[in-house]
């Protein structure tokens, strides 16, 4: 008896606490992608993450990656990739986009990319799961346009950046889902305009309204651009009408209005990236002023912590008429401290500064605008003189708004940029051309517009930068190389 | 005849004592040379006893058939048998027949001659005799191949430990700690604080320690399965003995004060260079700096944040106990000063430990200590971006600037630069700094002898550790100005359970012995923190006691894991003819860390050990005495990455709608691998264990090989996977070294002089990590890439560029190879164009050198005469680098901080230096180069102490104790070393294993002075 009791004590003690689930693990303070994906609080949520993605990212605060696009490299790359603005930072990586010296191992490409895809996957995560999720039908479709908006928007960097690159609409959850070959520049095109299609149509009017989301409006103006890089002229024009008509962006009457911080997520502003330094104390907001603004001023109660690290060319400063309104706001050239006598320096790019609200600069409020109508009035010009294969009336009438506006210094209107008339089909694409060169600085838009015009080599190559060396090949940036070494799927752009 | 004699006497004491029931035993005890004083003479069971007189005699009352049991420390007990008056000549052997020694391996014991793995054995004395603090400072020197990093100066901060090397990048490389069987989750320090974490080594009392193992191969840390990586060391601690109770009290003061400072410029000379640095770069001179001559020699800050600093450590135990029922008892209590300004650390701790036998068959035991600790330290190693530990302000602080200025008030912050530090004396003084420890370290067990040869244990282990971090820092100091004034809390709370049940057998067939046991084990490790801080103070008063005063709260987070680990294991001991010995074990372990599809792993290991001497062929030859030859092979593991890495988790995320609504949202983090697994490590390992004459001389030799597979990497992935990268089991290193411990008996008469040498060499390359680049460290200084993990290299190595002196007037600065910022002029420093393609830039970064010692050696000499005791032990490491972050500011030459001396020697026209640069306020470029990376050999003279035991002079009084003894002590009073920082036994970045061997503003070691007693009755 005592002999089988022994054995049978062992085996108790070995197997009766064995128990299966034991090494399951259930985290209880984060959340994994097994538990969530769940109720309408996750959807929302899951939406909500890509705005932090578009804005900051997630890589720490001193790592090279930090920041989304719109931290700073969408509005300073494709202003230094052009005739706009030069940079002075001692980095590599900046300066050889300003010299179009750059390679496949900019770092700053590399990043653009990382972000890019980042942002897409997280979306493609939101149009996947949130798709499944049983909640308020019309909120959740809200929810998907939102991410197919932001989506859209990615690839349309993406698009006009690299050309060809990988099409991915689904959430990779096997990595060989990854390592697809370029998809054809058309294709990339077409998945855009479903996603905005698709976003116009289920983007709610009550739902989440707003205050940096997309909103049917947003759709249409981001459409009329997709379509005139597309060369569908009049589908641009379709689109662009059709937010103009609406008349719910209507222009500030002075430039300068834009950036005022009251005037946030309202009138014109069709759709901006949403900062918030109030909120998010540190190290967060954009790099507005800690880029662009000059250093030394701290000491006379100006902005603190500027570097003035992208500067407008002589060339850009000389292309504006001396008294257009925006150049006089654009650009900041002398301070007035509290007591003392004026100071003088190089002209900076002060158009994002209010300099009521935040006269120290450095931490900001102030939202990175991505559509507004001003741009759409110039896009309809564009397309229709490409349409009618010279400008019309609406076109005319399009372009005169804006140069009226410029005119507006808040009080009185200049007898400066008279009213555009009689011009060819060249002469006015050549005008719109120089029209969004003076309404959009530093917003993200002249490498683009250069290239769409076919103008990138003349016109950086005569811009007077320095050592600056624009080629053909520069219409496209390289595909990262370290993209290209764990991709091997993945060809070059000609010329890299 | 004589004989006949004593036989005669003999039966008429026994015929004496058959009348009555009280014998008298009377004798000598004796040890091979002379009589010992002071040695127990109890009857067992009772705590009738007495103790030997100054000529090693006694004389004692017992009753008939009584058992006396005769014991002396460093020697084995003997009992005799009493059945008549008599007079004992009774000789003691010494405890220390090394082959006979039992030596803990995991999950039991053998004798040493029969072990067949690499096992290092540290004894109580040896730990005892230096007065540490801390068991890892105890084994330092003492185990060959395992080298002990001390981090910080700080009193209580964290040491490092390598066993044969370091076989992780992503998880850890600190060996696995077993204290009285429970395996302690190491490493469950927070630090909310900056500055040095805590030792999590501290829940264990040095003086408490009976003995320390040290399983270094394979074949023996196989047993721990998934853990057994990095090696393990076992603790075990003193358990009572039947006997007469033993009261030991220990009481010992120190003082300890900087070993050096390091040399800097006085305020004339700072004021003299930064004239030179301005006058070079062609800006206008300072004001500061008007009038060198005046300025005078000015304020050493250093002396103003150092101090000499006491140290306090009692220690009180006590231990015995009956037939069946033993106890101990002890508890310790150590008060350290820090050598830097309102710094300390002090602790107390309680042990338990009992053991008793409540049926024939049956025991139960328990051990069970608490432990409370407090760490208070000013800022120091919290460089990161900039320099901000108060050490780094104390050598870049202007010493021209007064303590106090003409109002009264302490100077605030210095003003050679922007932007600028604090001053230093205040920092120290103001900074609240705290980290407060509460650990309990338990476990129970029952055992049951089954059989003679079969028993069953089960032990439930529990360790507890509170950890409370608080800091904070006043508005009215630099460091308080931003934020306006600062205070944080963290606390952690860590619980870890283990349950082990074993099943041992120990059977002899003939010339056949087999033992071995069978195990299952369970062990769940939960973990929780809070961390909360806030800013903006209008009142000082409360500090960190009161954080609700600051008016903002900047953090809020809290967290948890958990992580539990199932075990089945077991091994086989089998032992031919006392001549052939092998060990078969083998573990199962289930890890809830791994992948979904890889839960459990397989570790098994075998050994064999030859007894070479117990054949034939050696029996007669005979000077040597004794040799084993040994061979084993493991396969063991580390899953030392975070719990939760293979799911896919999400991440918190933040954005703003509008300038008021905060968005938080969920996006994804970390990719799910349902692939990760155990990284493995295969070791070979080939030993030898000889003695010649008599044993007089012993030397363990081992030569091993490890290869590490699996090892996780965090592997980039392609960015339209939507992650930068995620970890896969994908890289291999490997380590081989050799090790030597040589024990010699040098004199064994009155003078005794015993000699331990032990040396361990390692090499370590990292052989792929699946990767194009190498990974980077974190930067420091701005400056990535000052480490990084290549392969083909060690890990922990140092990259950056060569110099190659400094641009003579002679020379054409244009001609020379320069970076593309800036140009060169005379006097600036030049770098090797290792690719000669007339540039400087990445292309031509070099290694420069690694944090490993090639070679790590202790040797201790103890000598023994009549009552006095003299040990010296001297420990050093050889062919490690230090990066010396400390020179980037001691060597600025631009007048913005302070500088040591050698800016003296800087490059000037009339001073053609070829080492030290020119003064200039010009930017220079901001790169490591072998300038500052240093040599950190050291040669050590770690510890001299002499004692002096008084019993044989109160015995001669009456009065009888087992020892008083009285000591004096110096620990680091002799360093040999080239590295210019304040101590080559310096680590930075201790926890971080990618950041290892760097110093920057880091707590300096110091030297300790201390007289102490040890009294035992």
């Amino acid at each position: 008896m005592k002999t089988r009791l022994i054995p049978s004590l062992v085996l108790l003690g070995i197997f009766q606490f064995t128990s299966c689930d034991f090494l399951d693990e259930v985290p209880i303070a984060v959340i994994n992608t097994e538990t969530f994906y769940q109720t309408e609080d996750d959807a929302i949520a899951a939406t909500n993450s890509l705005y932090e993605y578009l804005t900051v990212g997630t890589e720490g605060i001193f790592d090279t990656g930090f920041g989304g696009i719109f931290f700073n490299d969408y509005w300073v790359i494709k202003d230094i990739l052009s005739d706009n603005c030069l940079t002075n930072i001692a980095s590599d990586e900046y300066a050889t986009l300003n010299e179009f010296s750059f390679n496949a191992n900019n770092v700053r490409l590399e990043l653009y990319w990382q972000d890019l895809y980042k942002v897409i996957h997280n979306a493609n995560v939101v149009v996947g799961r949130v798709s499944q999720i049983d909640m308020n039908e019309s909120r959740r479709d809200h929810l998907v346009a939102e991410a197919r908006f932001i989506r859209a928007m990615m690839y349309f960097e993406a698009v006009r950046m690299f050309g060809d690159v990988p099409l991915i609409l689904a959430e990779t959850l096997d990595i060989n889902d990854a390592l697809i070959p370029r998809t054809p520049s058309g294709n990339i095109y077409n998945a855009i305009v479903k996603d905005l299609e698709w976003a116009r149509d289920h983007l709610s009017t009550t739902f989440r309204v707003g205050l940096g989301r997309p909103t049917p409006m947003a759709c249409h103006a981001l459409l009329s651009k997709v379509y005139l890089e597309m060369g569908e002229y009049q589908k641009a024009a379709d689109a662009a009408q059709i937010l103009i008509g609406a008349g719910k962006h209507p222009l500030f009457p002075y430039y300068g209005d834009l950036w005022q911080l009251e005037n946030a997520n309202s009138g014109e502003i069709i759709m901006a990236i949403n900062y918030s330094g109030t909120l998010s104390q540190g190290f967060k907001p954009n790099q507005y002023h800690v880029r662009l603004l000059p250093s030394g001023l701290a000491q006379y109660g100006g902005p603190e912590n500027g570097w003035g690290w992208e500067r407008p060319t002589e060339n850009l400063l000389n292309s504006f008429d001396p008294q257009d309104q925006r150049k006089a706001h654009s650009f900041f050239t002398s301070f007035v401290p509290s007591s003392g006598s004026t100071v003088f320096f190089e002209p900076h790019i002060g158009k994002f500064w209010d300099r009521e609200d935040e006269p120290r600069g450095n931490n900001t409020d102030m939202d990175v605008i991505y559509l507004r109508t001003a741009d759409i009035l110039l896009v309809y010009a564009e397309a229709l003189n490409e349409i009618n294969n010279g400008p019309n009336a609406v076109a005319y009438d399009m372009i005169n708004q804006v140069r009226e506006r410029a005119r507006y210094n808040g009080t009185t209107y200049l007898d400066i940029l008279p009213d555009l008339t009689g011009l060819n089909y060249l002469q006015f694409k050549d005008a719109v051309l120089e029209e969004r060169r003076w309404e959009l600085v530093m917003e993200g838009q002249r490498y683009h517009d250069l290239v769409r015009h076919g103008k990138l080599v003349e016109k950086v190559n005569t811009s007077g930068k320095a050592n600056v060396n624009a080629q053909p090949y520069h219409v496209l940036l390289p595909i990262p190389q370290r993209e290209r070494n764990l991709n091997s799927n993945l060809s070059q752009n000609t010329g890299y | 005849m004589l004989k006949c004699f004593f036989s005669f006497l003999l039966s008429l004491c026994l015929i004496g004592s058959a009348y009555s029931q009280t014998l008298t035993v009377s004798g000598i005890v004796k040890d091979l040379q002379e009589p010992l004083i002071g040695a127990m003479v109890i009857v067992d069971g009772t705590s009738n006893g007495v103790v030997t007189d100054i000529n090693g005699k006694f004389s004692l009352q017992v009753e008939m058939s009584a058992t006396i049991l005769v014991s002396f420390i460093g020697y084995q007990s003997k009992e005799f048998k009493i059945t008549s008056s008599q007079n004992l000549n009774i000789i003691l052997e010494s405890a220390y027949d090394e082959l006979e020694e039992v030596v803990v391996i995991g999950y039991g014991s053998v004798k040493k001659s029969d072990l067949t793995g690499s096992v290092s054995s540290i004894k109580a004395e040896d730990l005892v005799r230096t007065a540490v603090s801390s068991i890892d400072q105890g084994i330092q020197g003492k185990a060959a191949g395992v080298v002990v990093s001390m981090g910080s100066g700080q009193p209580g901060a964290r040491s490092s430990t390598r066993i044969r090397g370091s076989t992780s990048i992503l998880g850890s490389n600190e060996p696995l700690y077993v204290i009285d069987g429970v395996i302690i989750a190491t490493g469950n320090s927070i630090s909310a604080v900056t500055g040095p974490s805590i030792n999590p080594l501290e829940s264990i009392n040095p003086a408490d320690v009976e003995s320390i193992e040290v399983l270094k191969d394979a074949s023996a840390t196989a047993i721990y399965g998934a853990r057994g990586a990095n090696g393990v060391i076992l603790v075990t601690t003193k358990r009572g003995k039947s006997g007469k109770a033993e009261v030991n009290i220990g009481y010992s003061q120190s003082w300890q004060e900087l070993r050096r400072e390091i040399p800097l410029l006085n305020a004339g000379e700072l004021a003299i260079l930064g004239n030179e640095a301005a006058d070079n770069a062609g800006v206008p001179r300072r004001l500061i700096y008007a009038s060198p001559t005046n300025l005078g020699v000015g304020i050493n800050w250093q002396d103003e944040i150092f101090d000499i600093a006491p140290m306090t450590n009692l220690q009180v135990s006590t231990r015995g106990g009956k037939e069946g029922s033993t106890f101990s008892i002890s508890g310790g209590f150590l008060d350290q000063q820090g050598i830097l300004l309102n710094s300390s650390y002090s602790r107390g701790n309680v042990r338990i430990n009992l053991d008793r036998q409540i049926y024939s068959k049956l025991s139960v035991g328990t051990s069970t200590n608490l432990t409370r600790s407090k760490l208070s330290g000013t800022v120091t190693d919290s460089e990161g971006a900039i320099p901000s530990s108060v050490t780094s302000w104390a050598l870049s602080f202007n010493p021209g600037l007064p303590l106090v200025n003409a109002n009264g008030d302490p100077t605030f912050e210095n003003n050679t630069a922007q932007p600028s530090v604090g001053n230093p004396v205040q920092d120290a003084l103001k900074t609240q700094q705290a980290t407060i420890s509460t650990r309990l370290l338990g476990n129970i067990f029952l055992k049951w002898d089954i059989y003679d040869w079969m028993s069953l244990k089960t032990s439930v282990g529990t360790e507890v550790a509170f950890i409370d971090s608080k800091s904070f820092i006043p508005n009215d100091i630099f460091r308080g100005q931003a934020s306006n004034g600062q205070a944080a809390l963290g606390e952690s709370q860590s619980i870890n359970q283990l349950w082990e049940t074993t099943l041992s057998l120990n059977k002899t067939f003939g010339i056949h012995a087999l033992s071995g046991f069978l195990g299952y084990t369970m062990q769940k490790l939960e973990n929780e923190f809070i961390f909360l801080a806030t800013s903006d103070f209008d009142d000082n008063r409360l500090g960190y006691n009161a954080v609700q005063a600051g008016k903002l709260k900047t953090l809020v987070v809290n967290g948890s894991s958990a992580e539990q680990l199932q075990s089945f294991l077991g091994r086989i001991n089998y032992n031919l003819k006392e001549k052939y010995i092998m060990t078969a074990s083998a573990r199962v372990d289930g890890s809830s860390k791994f992948g979904a599809g890889n839960k459990y792993g397989f570790f098994p290991s075998v050994a064999m050990a030859w007894r070479v001497k117990e054949e034939a062929f050696l029996k007669n030859v005979e000077f040597v005495s004794d040799l084993k030859v040994r061979a084993g092979f493991g396969a063991v593991g580390n899953q030392g990455h975070s719990p939760y890495s293979s799911l896919g988790l999400l991440e918190t995320t933040e954005a703003y709608f509008g300038e008021n609504i905060i968005a938080k949202g969920s996006g994804q983090s970390n990719r799910e691998n349902t692939a990760l697994r155990w990284e493995t490590t295969n070791q070979y390992d080939v030993g030898v264990d000889v003695g010649f004459f008599e044993n007089r001389i012993l030397l363990t030799a081992d030569i091993y090989y490890k290869k590490t597979t699996n090892l996780l990497i965090n592997a980039p992935l392609p960015y339209t996977s939507g992650f930068k990268e995620g970890t896969f089991n994908v890289g291999t290193m490997k380590n081989q070294g050799f090790e030597l411990a040589i024990n010699t008996f040098n004199l064994t008469r009155k003078l005794d002089w015993k000699t331990t040498v032990t040396m361990g060499w390692n090499r370590n390359e990292v052989l792929n990590i699946n990767r194009d680049e190498g990974i980077f460290a974190e930067s420091l200084l701005g400056i990535s890439g000052w480490t990084s993990v290549e392969e083909g290299k060690p890990l922990n190595s140092f990259y950056g560029y060569k110099t190659a002196g400094i641009v003579q007037s002679s020379e054409d600065p244009t001609t020379i190879p320069h970076f593309a910022s800036g140009n060169l002029r005379h006097g600036d420093r030049k770098y090797v164009d290792q690719n000669e393609d007339g540039l400087i830039n990445a292309d031509d970064i070099v290694l420069l050198g690694n944090a490993h010692p090639d070679f790590s050696f202790g040797v201790n000499n103890t000598l023994n005469y009549k009552s006095f005791s003299l040990s010296v032990f001297v420990q050093g490491v050889m062919g490690n680098q230090i990066v010396n972050f400390n020179r980037f500011g001691l060597e600025s030459f631009n007048g913005t901080q302070n500088n040591s001396r050698e800016a003296l020697k800087r490059w000037t026209p009339e001073n053609p230096s070829n080492t030290f640069p020119r003064a200039t306020l010009e930017a220079r470029p901001n790169i490591l180069s072998d300038h500052q990376v240093e040599d950190g050999s050291y040669l050590r003279v770690k510890d001299i102490t002499l004692s002096f035991d008084f019993r044989r002079l109160l015995a001669s009084k009456n009065l009888k104790v087992g020892m008083f003894q009285l000591f004096v002590s110096g620990k680091n009073l002799i360093t040999v070393t080239n590295y210019s920082g304040y101590d080559p036994e310096i680590n930075r970045f201790i926890s971080d294993a990618l950041r290892f061997g760097a110093d920057f503003g880091s707590y300096p070691s110091a030297k300790i002075y201390t007289t102490g007693l040890n009294i035992t009755f």
